[in-house]
């Protein structure tokens, strides 16, 4: 077998295999599993070697609350403790063996687990797999035929850059790509004002998210999930099991000027993130909910870590005070004074009372008056560090480095070949 | 040797057309890692056998690739050179004709053979698949291509002309394929259950895992299975190169 042979099945393989993990990738993969206990048994749960990539969680826990912990590859990612339900989204880094611990906290009581797990996105190991043979192959290919392919090697050189990333200067905020998404979480809330103005009382930790789903000419089509998972509440002295419930639905968001619209008309302005990113001391739009808009100031500092519950650092904030009155339901006035965090590089919703909030509106809701923390997103906040700085330029430097080597040595090769063959001549 | 070596060499030159290999060898990689749906969300310790019958069977576009692929490069090495008129120069090398024939044969068995097994191995290296289930699938892939090969061969010699053996030989692999599907609309259940190849993969991964293999596959019929594909290969192959020895040529 010559080179050339090689070249050729090294480039064959790679591409079969860019287009089997696309192919792969398109399809998400659902699981819905229910597991009893009692006892006191420990549950280990979707046990197996899990595919490298991301995977939502749904967890509803009855019977009483457990401790979940999930492992990767030995590695404890995440835990959970005194839970009745969660969703969680992680994103898997590598195949490897993984699995949820549920652990009930009162031995004598009889559990049930109701666990969705979806996996979706491309899987990492196959696309980088394929990449590297296809980049291996080329180059076996351009050493083999450099003499009379030196266009083929310009070519392939030229089509390695273009792959590398450009910047690019926008209107809207940049880091809102397809597949963006963000938690937030929210316990103990003790009312749900819903769409029709009449309010729900209880007690619940609500897990709201979105995710941004495509784009259709100026506006963003986001994916909306309300869990809530119901506790004991008492209201006006009566004790009672708050309902656990989820809905989700669509909304769409014109990302440079914060509109909300849901089917079809314009429904208010979203405050769960800031766009373009304020001056200190001005006055803006925080939310609005159909014809009321409210204000508020803009001030910049530095909170602590222990406040947040995404990153564990001190992390700098735009914050915004708000004073409104909002509506009266069923004869009690509400207002809102408060403070919103937003993070100071993307202007997304850190922290912050959802005082309304139109994006609710495509589950039902309009608003809930109690603080809600972001606990999840693949969005890249907090200020730059300088390894992070060298961590995005690093791929970018060696792209150019593998794009232009095999370049490289065809141009010393020739060289040195037309040398030799001066001094025989 | 050294001559069946420069045959094999040249016949890779003749048939395997840079464009053809890549194809193979891309569409085998994408068309056997998309059979395998089980390893996109968890892949549980009982995986093995789902990874059996996905391989072999998970996707209908790996066996109808395969028919096609076969019947193509057959058709191409075979009866093209033939009606070509290059066989007759091939001939006249001081070589005897039974081993140009097997050139033939065996470098398009084997070049066909890496590719099928290029991503079982990347699968059981990636997806951390037993190396027992990998095992069964591969004799049973080795069997499958012998037999679709030595009955291409036969076929190719038989009807000589590149486009008729082409479509001669699809339409006979396409009854080899369906043979199973084919005697169960019959109900003739012990028969389908001997023709079908996929079965045996499963009786072979049984016969791994049990202290006595020999007796499962017997008690299996994956016996009467692996005595039938081999005896039809070796018929196939045969009457081969009965029918090559007689040809004429000129």
């Amino acid at each position: 077998m010559n080179i050339r042979t090689l070249a050729i099945i090294l480039i064959a393989c790679g591409i079969g295999l860019l287009t089997a993990a696309i192919v792969r990738g398109y399809f998400t993969n659902k699981l819905t599993c229910v597991y009893g206990t009692a006892g006191g048994a420990t549950i280990r749960a979707l046990e197996g070697i899990w595919a490298p990539r991301e995977v939502y969680l749904n967890v509803i826990i009855e019977g009483g609350e457990m401790n979940v912990s999930l492992y990767c590859n030995g590695v404890l990612l995440k835990k959970w403790s005194n839970t009745r339900g969660f969703i969680y989204r992680v994103k898997i880094e590598k195949r490897a063996y993984s699995y949820l611990v549920f652990t009930p906290l009162n031995p004598k009581k009889e559990y049930t687990i109701n666990l969705k797990a979806e996996f979706y996105g491309i899987e990492k190991d196959l696309f980088i797999h394929g990449l590297i043979a296809i980049i291996v192959g080329c180059s076996l290919y351009i050493l083999n035929v450099i003499k009379r392919r030196v266009l083929a090697a310009l070519l392939i050189a030229i089509i390695l850059g273009t792959l590398l990333p450009v910047p690019r200067i926008a209107c809207k905020p940049l880091w809102f790509k397809k597949g963006t998404y963000a938690v937030y979480w929210s316990p103990g809330v003790p009312s749900i004002l819903l769409e029709n103005n009449t309010a729900i009382h209880g007690n619940w930790t609500v897990y709201f998210s979105w995710k941004y789903i495509n784009i259709s000419g100026s506006r963003a089509l986001l994916f909306v999930n309300f869990t809530a998972v119901g506790y004991r509440a008492r209201f006006y002295g009566k004790e009672f099991m708050s309902p656990s419930f989820m809905k989700t639905g669509y909304i769409e968001v014109v990302l440079e000027t914060r509109e909300v619209y849901y089917k079809g008309k314009k429904v208010g302005i979203t405050g769960l993130f800031i766009w373009p990113l304020p001056q200190v001391g001005k006055k803006i739009t925080l939310v609005g909910i159909y014809d009321k808009v409210f204000e508020g100031v803009v001030s910049k500092e530095s909170i602590e870590a222990s406040l947040l519950h995404f990153k564990p650092q001190d992390q700098w904030v735009y914050i915004v005070y708000f004073n409104a009155t909002l509506w009266t339901v069923e004869g009690r006035r509400y207002s809102a004074k408060g403070v919103n965090f937003y993070d100071t590089d993307t202007g997304l919703l850190i922290w912050g009372i959802p005082m309304p909030e139109p994006v609710f509106l495509a589950v039902g809701i309009k608003a809930f008056l109690w603080p809600m923390w972001l606990v999840d997103t693949n969005v890249d906040i907090g200020p730059p560090v300088v390894w992070r700085s060298i961590s995005l330029f690093l791929p970018r430097f060696i792209g150019i480095v593998v794009a232009v080597i095999p370049l490289i040595i065809a141009i010393i090769v020739i060289l040195w070949r037309r040398m030799r063959l001066k001094k025989s001549a | 040797m050294k001559t069946f070596l420069k045959f094999l060499e040249l016949e890779y030159n003749l048939t395997w057309k840079p464009s053809v290999l890549g194809a193979v060898f891309g569409a085998f990689f994408v068309l056997h890692l998309c059979s395998l749906g089980g390893s996109k969300a968890v892949v549980s310790t009982n995986y093995n056998q789902t990874y059996i019958l996905e391989a072999l069977a998970g996707s209908l576009y790996l066996p109808i690739f395969l028919v096609v692929i076969i019947s193509y490069i057959y058709s191409k090495s075979i009866a093209d050179c033939i009606s070509s008129g290059l066989m007759k120069s091939l001939l006249s090398h001081p070589i005897k004709r039974d081993y140009v024939l097997s050139a033939k044969v065996v470098l398009n068995f084997l070049v066909l053979l890496t590719a099928c097994f290029l991503p079982i191995f990347y699968a059981k290296i990636v997806f951390s698949v037993d190396s027992r289930a990998v095992t069964s699938v591969i004799v049973t892939f080795v069997l499958k291509l012998l037999s679709y090969s030595s009955l291409a061969t036969l076929l190719c010699l038989i009807m000589r002309e590149p486009l008729l053996s082409f479509a001669g030989t699809l339409f006979s692999l396409y009854i080899v394929e369906s043979i199973t599907d084919f005697f169960r609309a019959l109900r003739l259940w012990e028969l389908a259950n001997i023709v079908n190849l996929n079965r045996l993969a499963l009786s072979f991964y049984g016969a791994f895992l049990s202290r006595a293999p020999l007796r499962v596959l017997i008690e299996s019929g994956a016996l009467y299975t692996l005595v039938l594909y081999i005896s039809f290969s070796v018929i196939c192959l045969i009457l081969s190169l009965i029918v090559f020895r007689r040809m004429d040529l000129d």
